[in-house]
């Protein structure tokens, strides 16, 4: 509750220390836009020429990318710039004055600033996944969007989880930034796609050791209620969320035991 | 002389770089998780076939997995930080330095761009050779092809700077310019054929990229190292296109300069 109302105090001053810059602000939402056109050009170009790649259609592909934007979206908006500030602070040796605060220093991390810039990728991927749905004609009742809902949260756990334990690694090396951009802009990329086209191995890799599968794939069978590119076990997919709440508890942990090791640069 | 100046320009922008090793290593691995992914890709679209029908004739998965790495080999010198380099040297004032170096910025910004190269053929591109040859077995071109292939692709790398140059002087007028970047790299990944071969493409959409100069830097010098494209006269066609896109580009760059420096205020000093 207390955390609720400082948010609410911290959150106000953000924006309004960023609208100032006026028009570059909105500026910013273009730039991003952009380059998410292009992505859903590239695999309108590709599918309208090969029309299936492993029995997913244009539209289930475009669905695949949509929920690997939204999910990293709303977590990159909580987490991402977050973790860079903290990466930044360790880096110049003033994330001191972060951990004398009253504060448990997870949530002031996250309530510090906000990440307005993934505001446009949500924006445009709410009208993609809306898109998608009427293209495919899905028209889920009251339970299937709940239990979408429920499976997606999940999911922007996965992703939250990795912002924070790849942004975590600044406690060890100082400079995370390359560890986060190899994982987050890497190996994601291997759910661009559906994960049924990799090898074995590399599905229970995305599965069970670098879990990226439940960010869009499994979330994706449920929606689609897709079988036959059923991996391993057919409830697997409702695991989502549960993946995604043990995947954070880790990644709580690993930030907290970096704080613990944190000597400060000196300087 | 001047020959001098231009290479220890370039062994500066070197220097700087080996400072950051790890870094290296990390943009090597994902690299390697690109061509990864995107075999996997052409393996699952080729769905067991071994060979697809295209706008160039039959196209072989092996010749597409060997495309996949000679797009990412030209994508190591192709993908420059020229535009950044000159925004910011434009918006920090360091600009000024420049201006006062007995060589033309353009050479200046030319050789910083061609020291960081250099640093990229040790680091990146003979890793990323090895790894081809060794592990995909990357089929290896006719003599004949191997050179025009060469040729071109320094062309397309030539190209390449003239372009990313010339659009980053609008930042002597507009300041914003990582949006204008963002247009030019969705432009180049869909255009050029570093992802998608050209010949897979519809007709509307070949008819656009044709118009581009994109398709110059990485589907055609491709296409000639595959041997798709063999006759004389095609391939004179291919440089002179080139030429003229390079002679055209760098004319309104010269247009662009004269009116930029004009405008240059810089404070303090």
């Amino acid at each position: 509750m207390r955390y609720l109302k400082l948010y609410m105090r911290f959150i106000p001053v953000y924006f309004k220390s960023k609208t100032e810059y006026g028009f570059g602000f909105y500026m910013d939402f273009i730039g991003f836009a952009i380059s998410h056109v292009v992505s859903y050009m590239v695999i309108w170009a590709l599918m309208s020429r090969f029309e299936t790649i492993n029995g997913w259609n244009m539209y289930e592909v475009m669905l695949i990318y949509t929920l690997n934007l939204i999910t990293f979206g709303i977590a990159g908006a909580f987490f991402f710039f977050q973790m860079d500030d903290v990466e930044n602070m360790v880096h110049q040796g003033n994330f001191d004055g972060f951990l004398v605060k009253p504060i448990n220093p997870f949530i002031h991390m996250i309530i510090k600033s906000f990440g307005h810039f993934y505001l446009g990728d949500i924006v445009i991927a709410i009208i993609m996944l809306a898109f998608c749905f009427q293209k495919l004609g899905l028209s889920p009742d009251m339970i299937a969007y709940a239990k979408l809902i429920f499976v997606l949260l999940g999911a922007v756990l996965v992703q939250a989880s990795f912002i924070v334990m790849t942004g975590s690694m600044c406690f060890w090396l100082v400079r995370s930034r390359s560890i986060m951009n190899i994982v987050l802009f890497g190996m994601r990329g291997f759910v661009d796609y559906p994960i049924s086209i990799y090898s074995k191995f590399i599905r229970i890799l995305l599965t069970f050791v670098i879990p990226y599968g439940f960010v869009n794939f499994y979330p994706a069978q449920i929606i689609l209620d897709k079988q036959d590119g059923a991996l391993f076990a057919g409830w697997l997919p409702y695991a989502t969320p549960v993946v995604g709440l043990i995947l954070f508890m880790i990644a709580y942990k690993v930030y907290m035991t970096g704080i613990n090791r944190y000597q400060g640069t000196g300087s | 002389m001047k020959l001098v100046l231009y290479r220890e320009m370039t062994m500066n922008s070197f220097r700087s770089l080996l400072a950051f090793r790890a870094e290296v290593l990390l943009f090597l691995l994902s690299q390697v998780f690109r061509i990864f992914i995107q075999i996997y890709i052409w393996h699952a679209l080729f769905d067991g076939k071994d060979a697809l029908n295209s706008q160039a004739g039959a196209i072989s998965l092996h010749e597409m997995i060997t495309y996949v790495l000679i797009s990412s080999v030209i994508s190591v010198f192709a993908t420059n930080d020229v535009i950044f380099r000159v925004s910011s040297k434009v918006s920090s004032g360091e600009i000024a330095m420049d201006l006062i170096k007995p060589m033309s910025f353009r050479s200046v910004v030319f050789c910083q761009m061609l020291g960081s190269n250099l640093y990229r053929i040790l680091f990146e591109l003979v890793p990323l050779i090895v790894i081809s040859i060794l592990f995909f077995h990357v089929q290896l071109p006719s003599f004949a092809h191997g050179i025009a292939f060469l040729l071109l692709v320094l062309g397309g790398l030539f190209l390449n700077f003239v372009i990313t140059y010339t659009i980053g002087l609008i930042a002597f007028w507009y300041i914003l310019i990582w949006q204008v970047n963002m247009l030019l790299n969705g432009l180049i990944r869909l255009f050029s054929g570093a992802f998608i071969p050209i010949w897979f493409f519809s007709d509307s959409l070949i008819q656009i990229s044709y118009f581009l100069p994109f398709r110059l830097i990485y589907y055609e010098p491709i296409s000639v190292y595959l041997g798709k494209i063999s006759s004389v006269e095609e391939l004179l066609l291919l440089f002179a296109q080139q030429l003229a896109w390079i002679v055209g580009l760098l004319l309104l760059q010269k247009w662009m300069w004269t009116k930029a420096v004009k405008r240059l205020v810089l404070q303090g000093g």
